[in-house]
């Protein structure tokens, strides 16, 4: 099962300027190039250069070029784009010759990337998931995010294989995902019986003036 | 890499702690540019990675230090500190300053008149007994502290009420308590409360006009043992 959502009628309306296609089209290469680009560790200020330069490359591939072959595969376009934007920025940055394509992009640590997705709702709930856990696999858990050790020397340490590990944080994910939604479809069921305790009386005060005038 | 394949491999979660080679990284990142649940899952695994490494930073600086001192723990906290220091204040003001006022002689109805030094029979006291005194008393004929600071009626001039100075002394001549007390009126006897407990012995009360100041009056008295006591 795929979940692609791109097709030659999205590229051709994104093409016309349809404003929701539009609007849709930067939300998502949006975040898509934050998450790339956030695990290379890019600066925030990089980040935003090429995601605004990546999307209006496409904006204009699509309206003045020769636009997309593959329609069903333009999210893979776009990426293309992007790898070319963030090679052209970096070499121009550089004062160094231009970098072999397999040399690993230099990491800016200086920078907080985490800051963007960090909240205090989401520590709560993330310390519950963790507290949650047994001792163990908290313990590898904090040796996988806090200390940062190799992931081998990490099950050597703790005596797992590699597996356990993914399987470990494929759960711990998934009770975050758990807990997210779960907090989230009672915020907005609470927000929908307040509205609809507001509405009814709204109609009451109504019925009740129309009554006394008559 | 087809989205089985991203999901078998668990590659949203590796590609959030960087876990993946560089081909495997650029082969995930082409597929999930064009599939809406794998995005949505490295997002979440992304969020879930920067949370945890957040609440595993903070739990780590505010555990204490494994072998900071009792007193460093201490005023690393400064309300606890502060709670610290008035409590000690507050046992120090009261060691040095409330169990010696209490300690000190006051006034009191008197239960034992003593009669000064001419009675032949010491006044006796019962080692358990509230140590309650009377004794004569008058300011000396010419003393500067009883005609400055009363009037002709007798009645204390101002605000000023006269003092003297009061010691209990044991058979040795060693303070026993001692402190100042309100002076009596005109013709009226000198009552003294001694919140004090004596063993037997010979007791000796002095009264002074103040602390180094001339002798007004003396009187001793005797305390008994309770199987000393008299029918």
């Amino acid at each position: 099962m795929e979940f692609h959502i791109f097709d030659a009628d999205y590229v051709r309306r994104l093409a016309e300027g349809d404003p929701d296609t539009e609007s849709h089209f930067s939300t998502y290469f949006e975040r898509f190039i934050f998450l790339k680009l956030r695990s290379r560790r890019v600066a925030p200020e990089m980040i935003e250069d090429v995601r605004q330069e990546t999307l209006l490359r496409v904006l204009k591939a699509l309206r003045q070029g020769a636009g997309v072959t593959h329609p069903e595969r333009f999210g893979s376009f776009v990426n293309s784009v992007s790898n070319n934007v963030l090679l052209e920025l970096n070499q121009k940055n550089s004062k160094h010759a231009p970098m072999d394509d397999d040399t690993p992009e230099p990491f800016d640590n200086r920078v907080d990337l985490d800051a963007a997705i960090i909240t205090e709702e989401r520590k709560r709930m993330v310390a519950a998931v963790l507290d949650d856990l047994s001792v163990k696999d908290r313990e590898i858990l904090r040796l996988v995010f806090f200390e940062d050790i190799e992931r081998t020397a990490i099950c050597n340490r703790l005596n797992v294989d590699l597996d356990y590990l993914r399987v470990l944080l494929h759960r711990a994910k998934a009770k975050f995902q758990a807990a997210y939604v779960r907090k989230h479809s009672a915020v907005r069921h609470a927000a929908n019986l307040i509205f609809m305790v507001i509405l009814s009386n709204a109609g009451v005060l109504g019925l009740t003036i129309l009554v006394r005038w008559n | 890499m087809d989205h089985e394949t991203a999901i078998r491999t668990k590659s949203s979660e590796r590609y959030a702690i960087g876990d993946l080679s560089s081909s495997e990284r650029d082969e995930f990142e082409e597929h999930f540019s064009d599939c809406t649940q794998c995005m949505d899952d490295v997002s979440l695994a992304s969020t879930f990675a920067a949370n945890a490494r957040a609440v595993f930073r903070e739990r780590a600086h505010a555990r204490p230090a494994p072998r900071s001192s009792f007193l460093h723990g201490l005023f690393a906290r400064p309300l606890a500190a502060f709670a610290a220091i008035a409590f000690a204040g507050v046992i120090v003001y009261q060691n040095m300053v409330v169990i010696p006022e209490t300690r000190a002689p006051r006034s009191a109805i008197a239960s034992v008149r003593l009669d000064g030094e001419t009675r032949a029979a010491l006044p006796q006291v019962k080692a358990a007994d509230a140590l309650r005194v009377q004794m004569p008393f008058d300011w000396p004929a010419g003393s500067a502290k009883g005609s400055r600071e009363r009037n002709g009626s007798g009645e204390p001039n101002g605000l000023a009420e006269p003092k003297v100075f009061v010691e209990l002394m044991d058979t040795l001549g060693n303070p026993v308590s001692k402190g100042d007390v309100a002076a009596p009126g005109p013709n009226q006897p000198l009552e003294l409360y001694f919140p004090v407990r004596l063993s037997p012995g010979r007791y000796t009360v002095v009264v002074r006009a103040d602390k180094a100041g001339q002798e007004m009056a003396r009187s001793a008295f005797e305390v008994t043992s309770l199987d000393a006591r008299t029918p």
